[in-house]
């Protein structure tokens, strides 16, 4: 299945037919369905008769492998943590995962790579085809990515590399250089308003939330996080009444709470929310709109009043730096305190 | 559904000679099923690592309809070997189980549809066959499989460099200090054809080939290569490289020509190689008229000494080897005398055996 908004992209990779080069490399922000994009490419380039609209027919002997996800010519490579069956690549937003499975890498090793150099010395199982996903593949460090380089510097016969990555700056430019290069970027607002009618489409809220990536939107309905949300929007709304103290506890306890572990909501993306919303704040303040909760306008316009420019920019200052330690923070108690603390301080702080 | 009635021996065995290859941890979980088809009056099985799939077919009175299932080949092989040898055994396939009784034990055994199992492609089309005696190519493949690599970076070394030429099969095998090399004759002429068999086909080959007259079919194809002996089709992928040119590392005219017997010179060098430093496992040869000294010492400065009486009279020769490399030919080859060719103590050796050239092993020195 091809997204609306990248189905021109797909019409030129069909279009390319046997002139595909041998390495791709797809860039642009998470959620927009780049490694489902790719998934579909493996699909086609693996399948034996392909349909006129160039999707895999789903049939053939390679489509039936494919699908029990027994076909040994498909060689994804992802981080250990990745590769558990229903997470796929791209997760809302860079802080994605919350604390939960630490001990698997976000790591692409490079023993992956060196596996991966002994498959490919031998000829292929089904065909010489054999297609290689990298998903993401700014999670290489340098000595992995340069094992990679070989193999993309001297491809074996009839294999084909897709190398997905949200943060392209992150990759060796020697990488870079030696993939063809599509970027994306965020879809046209028609096109989303379109999709936003259809069966599978999450609240316009959580898009407005994902900055407008439709899938990363997609993902945070489906895994129930729209009443999270909502909560966050009530309780956040309300501090300048309340007592930050109070809401970390609460918060902290929210964070353990069954809702939240099953929908996969943790600290990261509590900060990033906190930080949205501060960033919607500022940006209100020095005249611009409100982007990431176009649904609390009014909420927001109210604590702008509140607020002055320098404290909205010192706050967003200040928790754009904690966001940095999210990931190890010492305890989580202290560093939500901390936050909501100086979130208190900006919007309850004196008008000037 | 019943699918076979047996004793225990004959399905255990033809089992056995395919589940070899299956890796107990695979990426794909379905490797570690072995595949079950029953078509018309017989039953085959076959397993695969990705690199080799091995099929064959077993005994027994074979019934109902045509069909294939997978199933664990280590659970199954494991009941089957826990079951009196010459008991009977049924194998029948219900609701998606897989049952086998024997007396009063009763296993019934998840399976997975045949169709999720990635079966090789045979090659079909151009391909280059040829046939041979099984114990004539087991024993060419001993002549040269110690000498490939293991593991090496250079991925076409840590395979056996196969060529059908006219009326020759060839072999080489290289790991860079040492190259083995054995040819043997074919009854019909081919074209040339080269192909290099990983590592783990050639040692499975090595593994089930019979010290028989009975035939081996090759087929050497573009992608792969299919092996049919006995009831036993072995296919196997190839590695993707560009082997080295062995003509030009095997020398040419040598000086120095030693003779001598297999046998007691095997003896002494497995002597003097336990006083051998452990990484380097160098020995030193002293060649003069009419004897061979060899000598070692490892890393504690102990020593080990031998003199051996051959029939040598060029000039004299001081020259170091890893013993490891001269033990290997010494103990896979099968002649009574050997021949061994020097120039001097900084180039390679040839040895050869008397009156035929279609064995040639070729080693570096080593500064001792
Ligand atoms: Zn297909």
């Amino acid at each position: 299945m091809i997204h609306p908004w990248l189905a021109d992209t797909w019409q030129r990779l069909v279009g390319l037919g046997g002139r595909l080069p041998h390495a791709l490399l797809f860039v642009g922000p998470e959620g927009l369905g780049k490694r489902d994009l790719a998934d579909t490419l493996a699909a086609r380039l693996l399948c034996s008769a392909p349909a006129v609209d160039g999707h895999a027919c789903g049939h053939c002997v390679p489509c039936q492998l494919r699908l029990s996800g027994n076909h040994p010519d498909l060689l994804p490579i992802v981080p250990e943590a990745d590769a558990a069956p229903e997470s796929e690549g791209g997760e809302g937003g860079e802080g994605g995962e919350g604390g939960s499975g630490k001990k698997k890498s976000s790591q692409i090793r490079i023993e992956q790579i060196r596996d991966l150099q002994e498959t490919l010395s031998v000829t292929g199982h089904q065909s010489s085809r054999r297609v290689i996903v990298v998903d993401p593949a700014e999670a290489m460090n340098a000595f992995t990515a340069n094992a990679l380089l070989k193999l993309l510097e001297e491809p074996p016969e009839g294999c084909i590399f897709l190398l997905v990555s949200s943060a392209p700056r992150r990759l060796l430019p020697t990488i870079r250089s030696r993939c063809q290069q599509w970027s994306f970027s965020r879809p046209a607002d028609d096109v989303v308003a379109q999709w936003l009618l259809g069966p599978d489409a999450p609240p316009a809220d959580l898009l407005a939330l994902t900055g407008g990536m439709p899938l990363a939107a997609q993902r945070l309905a489906k895994s129930g996080s729209d009443a999270l949300l909502r909560r966050f929007v009530k309780d956040i709304a309300a501090l300048p009444a309340g007592d930050p103290l109070k809401l970390a506890g609460q918060w902290e306890s929210w964070l353990k709470s069954k809702e939240a572990l099953a929908a996969g909501f943790g600290m990261p993306q509590l900060v990033e929310w906190i930080q949205r919303w501060v960033t919607d704040l500022a940006s209100l303040r020095l005249g611009g709109r409100v982007r990431f909760f176009p649904g609390e306008d009014g909420v927001i316009a109210a604590l702008a009043q509140r607020t002055s420019v320098a404290a909205v920019t010192n706050c967003y200052n200040e928790l754009a730096r904690i966001r940095r330690v999210v990931q190890h923070p010492l305890n989580a108690r202290l560093m939500l305190e901390d936050m909501l603390l100086r979130y208190a301080r900006a919007v309850t702080g004196t008008r000037r | 559904m019943l699918l076979l009635t047996t004793t225990r021996d004959a399905l255990l065995a033809p089992l056995q000679s395919v589940a070899g290859i299956v890796e107990k941890r695979h990426t794909l979980p379905i490797l570690s099923n072995v595949l079950i088809e029953k078509h018309g009056d017989q039953l085959t099985l076959l397993a695969t690592d990705i690199e080799i799939q091995i099929r064959t077919t077993t005994g027994g009175h074979i019934g109902g309809e045509d069909t294939s299932i997978t199933v664990a080949a280590k659970k199954l092989q494991d009941i089957l070997r826990a079951l009196p040898s010459e008991g009977e055994v049924v194998v029948t396939l219900d609701d998606k189980r897989l049952t086998v009784k024997a007396g009063r034990s009763r296993f019934a055994l998840q399976t997975l549809p045949a169709a999720d199992y990635p079966r090789m492609n045979l090659p079909d089309g151009d391909a280059t066959r040829f046939s041979i005696s099984q114990k004539s190519f087991k024993r060419q493949l001993a002549q040269v499989a110690y000498a490939m690599a293991q593991q090496d970076i250079r991925y076409y070394l840590n395979g056996l460099l196969l060529i059908a030429d006219g009326k020759e099969l060839r072999m080489v095998a290289t790991d860079g200090h040492r190259l083995a090399f054995a040819s043997s004759p074919l009854e019909a002429e081919v074209p040339r054809t080269e192909v290099i068999l990983p590592r783990k086909t050639v040692m499975e080959l090595a593994r089930q080939l019979a010290d028989s007259e009975d035939p081996l079919e090759v087929v050497l194809a573009g992608n792969q290569v299919v092996f049919r002996f006995g009831p036993i089709e072995l296919v196997s992928k190839l590695i993707d490289g560009k082997f080295p040119d062995y003509e030009r590392v095997i020398p040419q005219n040598h000086q120095k020509l030693l003779t001598f017997e297999r046998t007691p010179l095997l003896a002494t060098l497995s002597r003097v190689a336990i006083l051998t430093n452990d990484k380097f496992r160098g020995v030193r040869l002293v060649l003069g008229d009419g004897t061979l000294k060899i000598a070692s010492t490892n890393a504690e400065q102990e020593e080990a000494q031998e003199e051996l009486e051959v029939d040598y009279h060029g000039d004299p020769l001081d020259i170091g080897f890893n013993v490891t490399y001269l033990l290997d030919v010494l103990t896979n080859t099968h002649e009574d005398q050997i021949e061994w060719r020097f120039n001097d103590g900084n180039s390679s050796a040839l040895v050869t055996l008397p009156g035929n050239d279609r064995f040639k092993y070729v080693v570096m020195p080593m500064r001792i």
